[in-house]
């Protein structure tokens, strides 16, 4: 944490090293969050890029009151987000080979996670995307259920709700596959 | 181990790593990124100098101007009428003819929205992102129309003013300027709101070392006020802290924070910068956003009375 504090300090000096830390510390963690929200690498890299340069953007600026990752996974998740926005939007046209595919169940992209967690992979992308979102902001981004709810707007028992029908969906669906 | 045995446990082993050739793509962009920014700031700044040259230069134009002060007059002290903004902030506001105002969520660096009040130009105009859309919104005062568009979109619509939405713009004004949440304020005094202040707000000077050392040139306030949810009964402690320029006594930022009672720290919810453009950049803005005076449709829309 302190850490964190000294290398938000010097970024808001300019320090290019700083920025560069910062991102060694954080884009595999991120990426993860991102892709486990998308399930679509090329979507979730394009997601962290943007995240990152506009972070960079406004680091003289910035005063976190939040902890560094948090922030950083506030950004990611808002910007998977508008990524669903647009999907609903068919005006919005999306980069053909970053498509969003979550709901696709495609084989070859949930492997990004590797064999050992395909099954989970594409469990995750077929629960709606609040449940999802959800699940990973708490296990995976370390985001406690009142801070999701303040982000999202909704109350903490939505977002616990959520999170207990996702969980409970994920555990259905993977026991139904061991069976087979 | 299969995954439904411990599905959060599962969740948390995930992980992949970046590319090579992410990695150094994000790099570059960033660094560019962050380069453009320090270029603008400082160019902001040396502007801000040249702009405090033509402060004196006064125009009164009743209509706005009474505006923008009942908006900082809500914005630092809830009523106009009860509570002042210290040091000579209101003052310093009443006497600007141009604000621009730029807002941002705490966990976002890019703003949701910008206003621009001019005194001296005799308009508003505010550009607001909705979901993907940025919707812009001009009211001009002198020629008594209201002109929308949206950025994506070619179709321009003006409309024009009536006395009774010149009479109502000061209220939506306010609203629309988001500087104190009015949910919080303007529901407070009807019997049915959802929240209502449970004490007088008050302000503080603050004067510790660490804040002020990282903000130089500033002098800080807090606006300190509590509401209680009249559905739950749970209240909640808000605050306003306000950086002004020490020597001008015009505020450069002000933050909003929240927290409950039962919360050690407060939270930050948002942000917004000011800054005090010259007459003619905000005649960029508009004429880049809707096109030269001359060329903007008339009235494409049905005229509303």
């Amino acid at each position: 944490m302190l850490e964190d504090e000294h290398l938000i300090l010097e970024l808001r000096r300019g320090d290019k090293r700083a920025l560069r830390q910062i991102y060694l510390k954080y884009k595999d963690y991120l990426l993860t969050i991102a892709a486990s929200l998308l399930h679509d690498y090329c979507a979730a890299e394009d997601v962290l890029h943007d995240v990152f340069v506009s972070f960079a953007a406004g680091a003289g600026n910035i005063e976190l009151r939040v902890s560094l990752r948090n922030y950083l996974v506030a950004g990611i998740a808002n910007r998977v987000r508008d990524i669903y926005r647009k999907k609903k939007h068919p005006t919005v046209a999306l980069d053909k080979d970053c498509r969003v595919s979550s709901d696709s169940g495609d084989p070859v992209k949930s492997a990004i996670f590797g064999e050992e967690f395909h099954l989970l992979a594409d469990e995750l992308s077929r629960l709606p995307f609040e449940q999802r979102e959800t699940i990973i902001l708490h296990i995976k981004g370390g985001m406690t259920f009142r801070d999701i709810a303040r982000m999202r707007g909704v109350s903490t028992s939505t977002v616990q709700g959520r999170y207990r029908y996702g969980i409970d969906k994920l555990r259905t669906a993977l026991n139904g596959e061991r069976k087979k | 181990m299969n995954p439904a045995d411990n599905v959060e446990q599962t969740i948390e082993k995930l992980h992949i790593s970046t590319k090579a050739e992410t990695d150094k793509r994000v790099l570059d962009d960033a660094f560019a990124a962050m380069e453009k920014s320090t270029i603008t700031q400082s160019s902001e700044a040396s502007r801000y100098v040249r702009q405090k040259n033509f402060r004196d230069r006064i125009i009164k134009l009743a209509a706005v101007a009474a505006i923008v002060i009942a908006m900082f007059a809500l914005f630092f002290g809830i009523s106009a009428s009860k509570t002042k903004a210290p040091g000579g902030i209101d003052a310093a506001l009443g006497k600007a003819e141009n604000i621009s105002i730029t807002k941002f969520r705490s966990d976002s660096t890019e703003p949701y929205e910008q206003q621009w009040f001019s005194t001296a130009l005799n308009i508003k105009m505010s550009m607001k992102k909705n979901n993907e859309q940025v919707h812009v919104e001009l009211w001009d005062i002198s020629k008594r129309t209201r002109t929308q568009t949206f950025l994506s979109s070619n179709m321009v619509s003006t409309r024009p003013l009536t006395d009774q939405m010149l009479a109502e713009l000061e209220e939506s004004m306010i609203q629309n300027a988001g500087l104190v949440s009015f949910f919080d304020i303007e529901n407070a005094a009807e019997p049915d709101a959802p929240a209502r202040p449970v004490e007088a707000g008050k302000w503080q000077r603050i004067n510790a070392p660490q804040i002020l050392s990282q903000n130089p040139g500033m002098k800080i306030y807090e606006f300190l006020w509590q509401l209680k949810d009249t559905t739950t009964g749970e209240v909640v402690l808000r605050k306003w802290r306000i950086f002004a320029d020490a020597e001008t006594n015009l505020p450069a930022k002000a933050e909003l924070y929240s927290k409950s009672q039962a919360d050690e720290e407060y939270r930050l919810e948002s942000y917004m910068l000011f800054s005090y453009p010259q007459q003619d950049e905000i005649q960029t803005v508009v004429r880049a956003t809707f096109g030269p005076e001359g060329g903007r449709p008339e009235y494409i829309s049905t005229p509303q009375y």
